[in-house]
């Protein structure tokens, strides 16, 4: 059988149809593959793109918030222009903003993951109606806080004329800004040329992220305790023997603790004993309510108890030394070394957890250790009452000038410095130095394992910080100031460099120290109060009285002996203060006191035509002196030079080795010398007209004195000290761990030496490191039951009194009332305070013997100030001594107070730890203790309870962020 | 010469051209199968990047609404709340507020939020600050003065119901628009459920589906701290799960899990 194939092409043209509906069939399915992976690799990459770019708006959107957060603290710098301070706003790029009437558009964009941004900030108006686009609503609203009350009526009438007559009366504390960050992914992410919002075709998408956010300023005093310092410096310990009730809010950036009372318990180990004991504890109640915040916890625990029993000498159990790791009583400890339970005397819970029988009560609820902050706040339910708070329940912190990074804690100090974690680096150019490598091209300094100084960063070798280092500002080529530290720091104390000569900024010659320029022209960078004393508030008038230690001691001011006139005198000031047993008469004593003053201390009042601080040191010191010379009473001058034995100081040096080996000077040879400011005798100079000054100086007041001593530890030769190096240490020129004769009679220690690294080697210099000399250079006040330094009637009468250094009150202070029956409202701001009673007098604390002598005895002691202190938080050095012994010791004796009282009215506020002591609360040699009261009472004060430059602080309150789409 | 084909070449022939067609009508098969699931994966791709959008930009621009319990006295939050779906339901329900944004006047209110025009709307100068711009995200406390320091000056502004808001309004829950994530059954078509945004003026409203933001749910999750303590006070997590089928066969085609964590970034402290 055969097939015959009539037409074989027929076959062939089936098949390459056939073939060709499955070739495009293929080819189909395959291009809608295709499509489809395409279409999701696009979708995916503007994802990642949106995802990029959202990233990168809200970080510049944070960093933006936090440039002026961390700035705010300095209030007067919210309503600064962000061009009138460039460089802190990475010098205007990316930004937007209003100049004038000229809006300006970036031409250079920020980059930061692949993306350009451009950013905005601008004070916004909040209000009580928040209506539908362009519809007119009613309500009222409220513009940004004026900081100078002198300037609250031209806020007011100049936010009624832009946006009607409903503004918020009062004058709120509050600041609202607006930040806005734009970021545009772009197409090629290395571009970073690319300005997307002047040239199209750049970026795949964009996105805006806006950020509202509100700053409170809030006034320090209006709290009864405020501790500034963050993490465990800031701990309020609040532990008093007797039963305390306080109306008025507390707040602390670290944590608080309510404990018990009691060394002795302490001390033997039974935690739980010390931390129930004591007094009750009441806040507020239940119809007035009062704030109570501790940032990073409220316990019902002692923290001296926790931190024994952490310690070697107690359990030695490392991980309490977090509160919220310390477990509730019963249960054991986590990773514990020792199987700790929380039970008998080694529970570290205060009280039994009864309510009914707990002390501790706020606003009317018991705070045991069930309801404390390791009940997560963040639970509204949890919570023990709205008006206590922490971190996880809203508790913000307040940022004042003292967490302020350029003050380095210290924001009393008259100088600023580099602060913490910035490398010195050595100019190649000249081998000087500076932290400013992008501006001069310069290389980084470490430490070698020997010690020696090197440019390479090899293994074990440590970065040379400039911390510790004051700040000076200067010019650079095109004129800007620019801040940096001194370049010409040698390696020998003896270099030339040294000489006065060659200081640049230059010295002023009269003072021995940095000329002092107005703020932002080259000199020192001023600490917060001392530029506020010399140079008053912005725009003001009146300033302080400064009283500043020379920086070195100027001998050409002479004193008259016998007939000698003034212009005559050929007496010559001693190095010490001078004494009445060596002078022929009380004359020519007080005479060569004055002079000796005046060769030590310069003062400043107001300001000359240029705005130059006035130097008024001749007519100051000279007030009182003609009364003085008939008596030889130099307590009639408006300051004296004072000397006696600070037991508590000279036992903790003596007791830390400072003077051992040292052969027969020893810590019974330390004292004190204090400048002693009369404060009756300074307000009667402030109060009498002086032809010198062309009138009465209380005009030119501003109700701050500023007290500043100056260490001299720059011994160029000996007996020789040059101004450049009182700004004590410099990790290069000075590193020596030993202070000069010239602060501790003897060489010694450092005070502060060590690093807070934990597996650093403790070195000067080494990471983190800060060093510090222990520093008897203190002031001191007395005659102080008056106040009144010639105010006007009706305006403010207050008084402040700064110092950065240790600071001793001698008896009562503005016991006086005014004219309308209340007393002037004062506060002192110092490193500490020691009172003196009215009692103490230096002739009997004098001599060695009083070192461990019979204590002298107190009187009833009156203060009505407020107080903003530095304080010796509880640590692994101090606990076995008694730590801190909480809030109540924060000022401290030397005298035997028993069945003395000690009332005090006003704040307590805290800033950081002493910055020149360590020294303990001692035993029962150095002091014993009063029956103290702190009391806050601002009823007690008048005009407007406020001493004048009282502190305040910000915390950001509210923050809303949203998220929009970007502009096409 | 032999005209034609023998019927075993024939055969043979067929053979081959049966076997090249059966393993070629299977590659087609198979292919049209792997395009399918590819679509059905890369439906589920698109719907996972949906909702994270969607739960980014929503929850993202919302925070804690706290109210004071009238019965207990105590604060609670009451937004955004979490309502557990039963063991038979696609999962769980999230009833959240949405903040004010920075309208410009022009703005859709329902619809995605405006941006700051950086051009026709430069920034006034912060020395400026008594000609600042009204902000539509705080509302101020009238009733605030310097003898109640204590008392609130200002609370983040919710979307209202009415379109206008006070600074009572923003206390109350009732004077508020709520919004809610809810998965609704889609037994018609996919026999899964399909995730919707629906809001309400009020507590009392009627839910009025606003977006249709994902189909193919499995199951839905939300969680808060106040349910895992180990999340932020300010995070939400989100566990979604997917899955496609083919629609003919309804075999399982594809399957995706979905777990994002959203902070809302509102601060809403004291």
């Amino acid at each position: 059988m055969t097939i015959s194939v009539k037409n074989p092409h027929r076959h062939r043209g089936a098949a390459m149809l056939i073939t060709m509906l499955v070739t495009t069939a293929i080819v189909a399915v395959l291009f809608m593959a295709a499509e489809r992976t395409q279409a999701s690799v696009i979708m995916a990459g503007l994802d990642d793109d949106r995802l990029r770019a959202s990233l990168a708006a809200e970080s510049l959107a944070a960093m933006v918030e936090a440039k002026l957060a961390t700035q705010a603290a300095e209030i007067d710098k919210l309503s600064l222009n962000t061009w009138d301070d460039a460089a802190r706003w990475w010098n205007l790029v990316g930004h937007s903003y209003t100049d004038g009437s000229v809006a300006v558009i970036p031409e250079r964009a920020l980059h930061m993951n692949g993306c350009a941004l451009r950013w905005r900030i601008e004070p916004v108006r909040v209000t009580s109606v928040v209506g539908p686009p362009n519809a007119a609503v009613s309500g009222v609203y409220s513009v940004n806080h004026e900081v100078d009350p002198l300037r609250v009526d031209q806020r007011d009438n100049d936010a009624r004329a832009a946006n009607g007559a409903s503004l918020l009366a009062g004058n709120p504390p509050y600041y609202h800004y607006r930040v806005v960050a734009e970021a545009y992914a772009l197409s090629d992410p290395t571009a970073t040329d690319a300005v997307p919002w002047l040239e199209s075709g750049q970026h795949t998408i964009s996105v805006q992220v806006q950020r509202v956010f509100q700053v409170q300023r809030v006034r320090l005093f209006d709290f009864a305790i405020f501790y500034a310092a963050t993490g465990e410096t800031g701990d309020l310990e609040y532990e008093p023997e007797f039963n305390t009730s306080v109306n008025a809010s507390v707040h602390s950036n670290g944590s608080i603790y309510f404990g018990g009372t009691g060394d002795t318990s302490l001390k033997n180990k039974n935690y739980k004993k010390a931390a129930s004991d004591g007094g009750q504890i009441v806040f507020g109640n239940v119809q007035e309510k009062v704030q109570i915040t501790g940032v990073t916890g409220v316990y019902r625990m002692r923290k001296g108890a926790n931190v024994l029993f952490a310690s070697t000498a107690g359990n030695d159990e490392p991980s309490l030394r977090s509160p919220m790791e310390v477990p509730r009583p019963g249960k054991p400890l986590k990773k514990a070394k020792n199987a700790s339970k929380m039970s008998g005397n080694s529970d570290l819970n205060g009280g039994d957890g009864n309510e009914a029988n707990e002390k501790v009560a706020i606003n009317g609820e018991k705070l045991t250790f069930n309801r404390d902050s390791r009940s997560d706040w963040s639970l509204p339910e949890n919570r023990l009452d709205p008006y206590v708070a922490d971190e996880r329940s809203g508790g913000a912190a307040i940022a004042t000038v003292a967490n302020l990074p350029e003050f380095g804690g210290y924001p009393l100090e008259a100088q600023r410095t580099v602060g913490e974690q910035i490398p010195l680096c050595r100019v190649k150019a000249d081998n000087t130095y500076t932290i400013h490598p992008e501006m001069k091209p310069s290389v980084p300094l470490f430490y070698a394992a020997n010690g020696s100084i090197t440019t390479t960063s090899g293994s074990g070798n440590r970065p040379v910080y400039a911390t510790e280092l004051p700040l000076f500002v200067f010019h650079d080529a095109a004129g800007k100031p620019y801040e940096d530290v001194w370049p010409h720091q040698p390696l020998l104390a003896t270099s030339a460099t040294l000489s006065p000569a060659g200081a640049g900024p230059a010295l002023d010659t009269e003072v021995g120290l940095p000329v002092l320029a107005v703020p932002g022209q080259p000199g020192i960078v001023m600490g917060y109060h001392f530029e506020r004393s010399l140079f008053g508030q912005r725009g003001a008038a009146t300033t302080g009285l400064t009283i500043r230690e020379r920086g070195r001691q100027n001998t050409s001011f002479r004193w008259a002996q016998g007939l000698e006139t003034p212009a005559t005198a050929t007496g010559v000031v001693s190095v010490d203060a001078p004494e009445r047993a060596a002078f022929p008469s009380n004359a020519s004593f007080i005479r060569a006191s004055v002079a000796w003053l005046k060769s030590n201390y310069v003062v400043y009042l107001g300001k000359d035509a240029t705005g130059t601080p006035r130097d008024i040191t001749n007519a100051f010191f000279d007030n009182g002196a003609v009364a003085a010379e008939s008596t030889g009473d130099s307590s009639l001058l408006v300051a004296s030079q004072g000397r006696f034995l600070d037991r508590r100081e000279a036992h903790w040096l003596q007791d830390h080795g400072y003077f051992a080996g040292a052969g027969p000077i020893t810590a019974r040879a330390v004292r004190a010398r204090p400048l002693t400011l009369h404060l009756a005798k300074v307000c009667a100079f402030l109060r009498t007209s002086n032809t010198v000054l062309g009138g009465i100086p209380a005009a030119s007041f501003n109700g701050m004195i500023y007290l500043h001593r100056t260490p001299r530890i720059s011994e160029v030769t000996a007996g020789t000290n040059n101004a450049l190096m009182p700004l004590r240490y410099h990790p290069l020129a000075k590193p020596a761990p030993l202070a000069p004769a010239a602060i501790c009679n003897a060489p010694c220690l450092f005070l502060v030496l060590g690093t807070t690294q934990p597996d650093a080697v403790p070195a000067i210099g080494s990471p983190g490191t800060w060093v510090t000399y222990p520093l008897p250079l203190p002031v001191r006040l007395d005659q102080a039951e008056t106040v009144d330094w010639g105010a006007s009637a009706g305006q403010h009468n207050g008084l402040t009194i700064v110092t950065p250094n240790p600071c001793y009150v001698h008896g009562a202070f503005n016991t006086t009332a005014d004219g309308t029956g209340k007393l002037p409202p004062c506060a002192l701001f110092a490193d500490s305070l020691t009172v003196l009673s009215s009692n103490w007098r230096d002739a009997d604390n004098d001599q060695d013997a009083d070192f461990d002598g019979a204590l002298p005895v107190a009187s009833d002691t009156e203060l009505n100030l407020s107080l903003v202190l530095n304080n010796l938080p509880t640590d692994e050095n101090n606990v076995a001594a008694g730590g801190s012994g909480g809030i109540h010791n924060l000022v401290r004796y030397l005298e035997n107070w028993n069945n003395r009282a000690l009332h005090v009215r006003g704040s307590l506020v805290v800033l950081n730890r002493m910055r020149y002591s360590r020294s303990e609360l001692g035993d029962n040699i150095v002091y014993r203790a009063p029956q103290r009261t702190f009391e806050f009472t601002p009823g007690s004060f008048g005009i407007d309870r406020t001493p004048p430059f009282a502190p305040s602080g910000i915390k950001v309150t509210r923050m809303v962020t949203t998220l929009a789409d970007g502009p096409r | 010469m032999r005209h034609g084909s023998t019927m075993i070449e024939v055969f043979l022939a067929l053979a081959i051209l049966a076997t090249a067609l059966t393993v070629a009508l299977e590659s087609m098969v198979n292919i049209s199968s792997y395009a399918g699931l590819q679509t059905r994966e890369g439906d589920l791709v698109e719907q996972s990047r949906s909702i994270a959008r969607h739960l980014h930009n929503d929850l993202a621009n919302s925070g804690w609404f706290v109210s004071t319990n009238s019965q207990t006295g105590q604060l609670q939050r009451e937004f955004p709340k979490v309502i557990a779906g039963g063991a038979n339901s696609y999962g769980d329900e999230l009833v959240f507020l949405r903040l004010t944004s920075e309208r410009l006047p022009e703005s859709d209110r329902t619809g995605p939020i405006d941006h700051v025009d950086f051009v026709n709307r430069p920034p006034v100068a912060m020395d400026a600050y008594t000609r600042g711009d009204a902000v539509h995200s705080l509302v101020l406390n009238p009733a605030w003065s310097p003898t109640t320091q204590q008392a609130t000056f200002a609370l983040p502004a919710w979307e209202s119901a009415s379109g206008t808001l006070s600074y009572q309004d923003a206390q109350d829950a009732t004077k508020l628009r709520q919004y809610r994530y809810v998965v609704r059954p889609d037994l018609q078509t996919t026999g899964r459920g399909v995730l919707m945004r629906e809001y309400r003026n009020g507590s009392t409203g009627k839910w009025i589906s606003d977006r249709r933001i994902a189909d193919n749910i499995l199951s839905l999750r939300f969680t808060t701290n106040a349910e895992e303590s180990w999340l932020n006070a300010n995070q939400l997590r989100v566990t979604v799960s997917l899955q496609a089928d083919d629609l003919q066969s309804g075999k399982v085609r594809a399957t995706r899990t979905l777990e994002v964590i959203v902070a809302m970034r509102s601060g809403t402290t004291n």
